[in-house]
């Protein structure tokens, strides 16, 4: 019973044990502030890049695509763990936005062709359109001419972010148009209008935007609608071809087993065909992850590297626990006398000041982890007060593509953080309290030592 | 003459005082570390930006090309503080460089000849094996085409593990064909406003004369060719030569300040005198220097910097309370030292002295091992993190997230002289109640034999 009182009364009767929790506390608070900061961004990040990919891309190797997807689609859909698939065309185009006030300059852009009917089941876009969020199926057509062929623009091309991090649009569909320029390329790769201009041109009118929060995406995409892709892209003409195939599987489907079943769906359809095409051999089938793997990757990393530094307050902490616990085991040699005189062993003692150490690591566990909380729930409040009077923002929202600052605590990073935090106080109070118990009775009870 | 006596002495005996050593000098090395990169960073965008634009540039970007800028070139190198000046042209377009090899970039008309004098475009220029002399774009093999440059990054992708590039697949490149899309003006079309043109597109035979590796990974996406070809195709009305930039080197030693008054003065006196410009068209070009042109770009990154060195410090305020406690330590166990101190006769405040000379003792050394510290980890910088992904296959630094290919590994001396005095503070605040608590001690109370 000793092992349990003893803790409790060296805590509270030892001002110096106060130090060691506040250390624990400190170390807790900043570990969870910033872990759960940055795994917010992380999981942000990556659950952006997941809505704007689905969960399974059947890719060609280069820009030129493949074909057979048409067959290659029902054969998707008749499988029950594909709840939606929709083609997708991707290339680099030239773009030219023409306004009321005039136009700009000719700017590179990324083109993503697509089918709204399939295309936002697949994606979890459908809710970031600004004017067709109800009716996604009608994005590409123009509220003011639905006659028009209809266009969307990743949202920062038109508008820019103010500094709460919000685009402004207005109510309407604005007078905007998009003339797209881009070089079709024959199923071999060479251009496919080489004896004349090389190019196709169109103009297309803005229906809607689409806000992935992507930043790389939202500033340079523009959207067509499928059909009209293929052609700008000479990918119409016989047999026709996609640059990929977008897969959402149904509830409950592992994303990796399913892009396995699809992998192995596409060697079998491969088999089945007389003569594959060589863009069809070349095809890959990635998650979504691996598929966006360069960018995931860079922010994977980031937090991992901040992880290493943030493990690097835990070495402190078990310094500073275990300087607290030298000099408490120093100063209660009298009593760990008394206590082995009465019979305790050497195990007894050391387990004594290891609660000692757990409690510490416990208590300032739990109060570090409620200032965290506190401070988390209030970040954003306080974000917008330092703006208000020091006009500073942690991320400049004109510039980042952020939101609020994530505040929401994950219990596994919590859980790795308390658990740390009591192991490193655990492990800082060893050795004192082993250097503790095996000092015999006799050396600290000698009466020059009283 | 005591006090240093002391200070040393407990510098050799106590121990324990060898971890606030320890504790200071990493704290200062993560933080000299991180400085370091972060500053390295903005230094070489800095270097770069000069060493691509030049010290200052005359810009047209928003206005009329600069006619006749051979004349203006003569005019601005006859200023002492001019030492060259180049000209430049810049557009858009997509480049097919060989079976479904499309890619975006941005195209750049140079002179070769005055661009050597100017930027350091030709010393990262790759030419195969067989060229030789100063790198000038030569006579073309193929009737019609034009010669080109081309950016590293536009011909081939850095490995996703070493993040290096296959420079015999890059070389593979040189001496052959590819064919650019850009935009060119159409006779007649020209606009009044700002005199900007139409555009209509066009395309143009390439011959690959030579790759640009240029490190940099933004700039290593151009497309460079003669400014005479470039200019037909954006600007066929001029029939002389005109530029969209005149980028200018500035002498040795001269004041940049100066220097871009007097450059300013002799444009004003030749858009005057020479081209015949109203002020409202010379309103349109604006003279500004490197730095300036991403003024905005490096006050984020500094912005970030402080973010980041604020959360680092916060990490390292950890280690003042572990000063705290071993300076604790010490003062319970010198107890005795102090009270025969006292006794001879010393005052509080020279008790109190003793620890904050020693404390401030640990942390200049503390600081200068974390100065030793952070400059053998940042001079190493690049081994330690090829080591890393040699041991873990995961890329801390690549070119395609951080722009350039290598991490910065120079000691930034600026963050040292205040961050070795910020040790020795912090050191100065964990010691004070330590200090006092020891000056408080009565040596009656300590020495008495009970």
């Amino acid at each position: 019973m000793y092992k349990f009182i003893l803790p409790l009364r060296f805590l509270l009767k030892r001002r110096i044990t106060y130090l060691a929790v506040v250390a624990v506390a400190l170390c807790v608070f900043v570990a969870l502030v910033v872990m759960t900061v940055l795994s917010g961004l992380t999981a942000q990040f990556k659950q952006k890049a997941h809505n704007f990919a689905g969960d399974c891309i059947v890719s060609g190797k280069s820009l030129l695509g493949f074909d057979g997807y048409e067959s290659f689609i029902d054969i998707l859909r008749q499988q029950p763990y594909v709840r939606s698939v929709t083609p997708v065309i991707r290339t680099s185009a030239l773009a030219k936005a023409h306004t009321p006030v005039g136009e700009t300059n000719e700017v590179p852009r990324e083109i993503i062709g697509l089918d709204p009917n399939t295309f936002f089941n697949v994606t979890g876009l459908a809710t970031s359109l600004s004017w067709h969020s109800r009716d996604p199926e009608n994005a590409f057509v123009v509220q003011y001419d639905p006659q028009l062929p209809g266009c969307m623009s990743g949202i920062g091309i038109l508008v820019d972010r103010d500094e709460q991090g919000e685009y402004h649009l207005p109510r309407q569909t604005p007078l905007v148009s998009f003339e797209v320029t881009v070089l079709p390329l024959t199923a071999r790769g060479s251009p496919a209008k080489a004896a004349t201009d090389l190019v196709n041109t169109k103009t297309f009118w803005l229906s809607d935007t689409v806000n992935s929060g992507l930043a790389r995406v939202d500033w340079s995409t523009i959207y067509l609608p499928f059909d009209q892709a293929q052609v700008l892209c000479g990918m119409n003409l016989q047999p026709r071809r996609t640059t990929a195939l977008h897969i959402r599987f149904g509830e409950g489907v592992e994303t990796e087993a399913g892009c396995g079943h699809v992998a192995k769906l596409w060697s079998n359809y491969l088999s089945q065909q007389a003569s594959p095409s060589d863009l069809m051999r070349q095809v890959r089938v990635q998650s979504w992850r691996l598929y966006q793997r360069e960018m995931i990757a860079a922010v994977e990393t980031e937090q991992r590297m901040m992880s290493v530094i943030i493990a690097l307050l835990g070495v402190i902490t078990v310094f500073i626990v275990f300087v607290v616990f030298y000099m408490i085991v120093s100063h209660k040699s009298k009593d760990i006398g008394i206590l082995k005189s009465l019979g305790a062993s050497a195990v007894d003692v050391t387990t004594m000041f290891l609660n000692f150490g757990l409690l510490v690591g416990a208590l300032g566990s739990a109060l570090g982890a409620i200032a965290g909380w506190q401070f988390l729930v209030h970040i954003n409040d306080l974000e917008a007060l330092m703006l208000r009077w020091f006009h500073f923002q942690l991320w400049n929202r004109r510039l980042y593509a952020i939101n609020e600052i994530p505040n929401s605590i994950y219990g596994e990073v919590l859980l790795a953080i308390v658990a740390s935090a009591i192991l490193a106080s655990v492990l800082g109070a060893l050795a004192p309290s082993i250097r503790g118990a095996r000092k015999p009775p006799m050396q600290s009870l000698t009466v020059n030592r009283l | 003459m005591l006090k240093l006596f002391l200070w040393l002495r407990y510098m050799r005996k106590a121990r324990i005082v060898l971890l606030s050593v320890a504790a200071v000098a990493v704290s200062a090395a993560l933080i000299i570390v991180v400085a370091s990169l972060f500053r390295g960073f903005i230094r070489n965008v800095e270097r770069h930006s000069g060493a691509t634009l030049g010290d200052v540039c005359i810009s047209a970007d928003w206005g009329s090309p600069i006619p006749r800028y051979d004349e203006l070139i003569e005019d601005l190198e006859r200023l002492p503080s001019v030492k060259a000046a180049a000209p430049a042209i810049m557009g858009v377009g997509l480049v097919h460089l060989g079976s479904g090899n499309v890619q975006q970039v941005t195209v750049i008309g140079i002179d070769p000849e005055k661009e050597t004098h100017v930027t350091n475009l030709v010393q990262s220029l790759r030419r195969g094996g067989a060229a030789s002399g100063p790198a000038l774009f030569t006579a073309v093999q193929t009737e019609g085409a034009i010669p080109a440059w081309i950016g590293i990054r536009a011909v081939a992708e850095p490995d996703q593990v070493t993040d290096t590039y296959d420079f015999v697949e890059v070389d593979s490149f040189i001496g052959k064909q590819a064919v650019l899309i850009t935009g060119s003006a159409t006779a007649g079309d020209l606009s009044t406003a700002t005199g900007r043109p139409t555009i209509r597109q066009k395309s143009l035979r390439l011959e690959i004369q030579g790759v640009v590796h240029s490190r940099h990974f933004l700039n290593d996406q151009n497309l460079y060719v003669p400014i005479a070809e470039l200019q037909k195709i954006v600007y066929p009305q001029d029939a002389q030569p005109v530029a969209a930039r005149i980028k200018i080197r500035l002498a040795q030693g001269a004041d940049l300040e100066a220097a871009r008054k007097s450059i300013a003065a002799v444009w004003r006196d030749f858009s005057t005198r020479t081209l015949n410009w109203p002020v409202a068209k010379q309103a349109w070009i604006s003279i500004v220097t490197s730095q300036e042109m991403y003024a905005d770009y490096f006050a984020e990154l500094h912005r970030q910097m402080g973010v980041l060195i604020v959360i680092f410090g916060v990490v390292s305020s950890v280690g003042v309370l572990l000063i705290f406690c071993i300076f604790y330590m010490i003062v319970m166990a010198k107890s005795r030292d102090i009270g025969i101190i006292k006794s001879f006769g010393a005052s509080r405040l020279s008790i109190a002295l003793v620890f904050l000379g020693f404390s401030a003792c640990v942390g200049l050394v503390g600081s200068l091992c974390g100065v030793g510290l952070g400059w053998l980890v940042t001079s190493n910088i690049n081994s330690i993190e090829g080591v890393i992904s040699h041991l873990f296959g995961w890329k801390i630094w690549r070119s395609s997230v951080y722009i350039f290919e290598q991490m910065p590994s120079e000691l930034d001396w600026a963050s040292i002289c205040w961050i070795v005095p910020a040790a020795i503070l912090a050191c100065l605040l964990g010691v004070i109640i330590p200090a006092w608590v020891a000056a408080k001690t009565k040596p009656v109370e300590i020495l008495r034999y009970e």
